[in-house]
């Protein structure tokens, strides 16, 4: 599952997970944004310790150029 | 005499329980560019296999071989009764380029639960149902540009995935595979010629032929030259695009081995099988 909210919102929840799991070594973060084909959408994986006020949705193939 | 005997039976001993001698696959065959595994593939090779890091608190270790093959007591040890996933899966080639991933969501996952994950018996690297891929330094368009390509592979369940592309260049993909994409485009900007799958000549038409061919644990062997681009952009990478992925993750992976050569390829497939069994 995904939240899915503004570019800034999904990168706090990235914040948020990565400093609250104390990554170190090679792991420096939980996970990059991922940008709706369209430019305008955000999302990001929810970590499954993590909560936020963000919606979830499943990503589905739209969100993605075709290839 | 009594020192004497003594010491010819002491070493007689010592031979009787040395280890058999061990000879890796890039111990016989030579040239490699980059090469990942989950056993020693060069017995010179003296570094470890991958870096893991367990889910319960983030930490991270390397783990090395015993016995020439991952070391699953150490592993499981480090993941006892939590998931493990792959930061680094180490060059044996001897040119350091090892596969990584600093985005904990997108590594590969090598334990779950405190189990090793098997395939066929033998550890295996997982990317199911997220964006799961690795990038490297390797480019794979320099040097000798006429490559020997064999990867130890199965895909997982997700819809779409990729075993090779590059670090963010989107048009170079290699093995595109769809569950149900009639698209012919498996392979962009790399030429593959004398392709086999398990030993056998591999024909496919399109993606869904490709999705369907690697259900189970599968040698890809083929010649391949690619055209991807020198630039840092064209990193050869795990999954269609590491910077942005696009839907289309890694597959499942024990072992990618690339030469740059394209010599004995039937030797280093039956080889390769004498390890893995797959066929």
């Amino acid at each position: 599952m995904y939240y899915t909210g503004t570019k800034l919102k999904c990168e706090n929840y990235n914040k948020k997970v990565t400093l609250s799991e104390g990554y170190s070594g090679s792991t420096t973060r939980w996970s990059d944004v991922v940008t709706h084909k369209d430019g305008n959408r955000f999302a990001i994986i929810k970590h499954e310790n993590y909560s936020d006020e963000m919606d979830l949705i499943e990503l589905t193939d739209d969100w993605f150029e075709t290839i | 005499m009594i020192n004497i005997i003594q010491n010819t039976i002491g070493a007689l001993a010592r031979r009787g329980s040395a280890a058999p001698s061990f000879t890796g696959l890039l111990d016989t065959y030579s040239g490699a560019s980059v090469g990942y595994s989950l056993r020693r593939l060069r017995t010179a090779y003296s570094g470890n296999c991958v870096k893991v890091r367990r889910a319960s608190d983030s930490t991270e270790l390397d783990i090395g071989f015993v016995n020439n093959v991952l070391d699953t007591a150490s592993l499981a040890t480090f993941c006892s009764g939590t998931d493990g996933f792959v930061s680094i899966w180490y060059d044996q080639s001897g040119n350091a380029k090892p596969m990584f991933n600093t985005s904990a969501s997108r590594q590969p996952k090598i334990v779950t639960s405190g189990l090793i994950l098997l395939e066929n018996g033998k550890p295996i690297l997982t990317s199911d149902g997220s964006t799961s891929g690795m990038t490297s330094d390797y480019i794979a368009d320099s040097g000798v540009s006429a490559k020997g390509l064999f990867i130890v592979t199965k895909r997982n369940s997700s819809a779409n995935q990729c075993i090779l592309g590059s670090y963010s260049d989107g048009n170079n993909m290699n093995y595109l595979l769809n569950s149900s994409s009639t698209s012919t485009t498996v392979n962009l900007n790399v030429a593959v010629t004398a392709q086999k799958l398990n030993g056998s000549a591999w024909v496919y038409t399109n993606r869904i032929d490709v999705y369907t061919d690697l259900a189970s644990q599968s040698i890809i062997s083929a010649n391949a030259v690619y055209s991807f681009g020198a630039d840092p952009t064209d990193a050869l990478s795990l999954g269609y695009r590491y910077t942005s992925p696009v839907n289309f993750e890694m597959t499942n992976m024990q072992e990618l081995v690339i030469f740059e050569n394209q010599t004995d390829q039937a030797a280093k497939e039956t080889a390769i099988n004498s390890f893995y069994n797959a066929y």
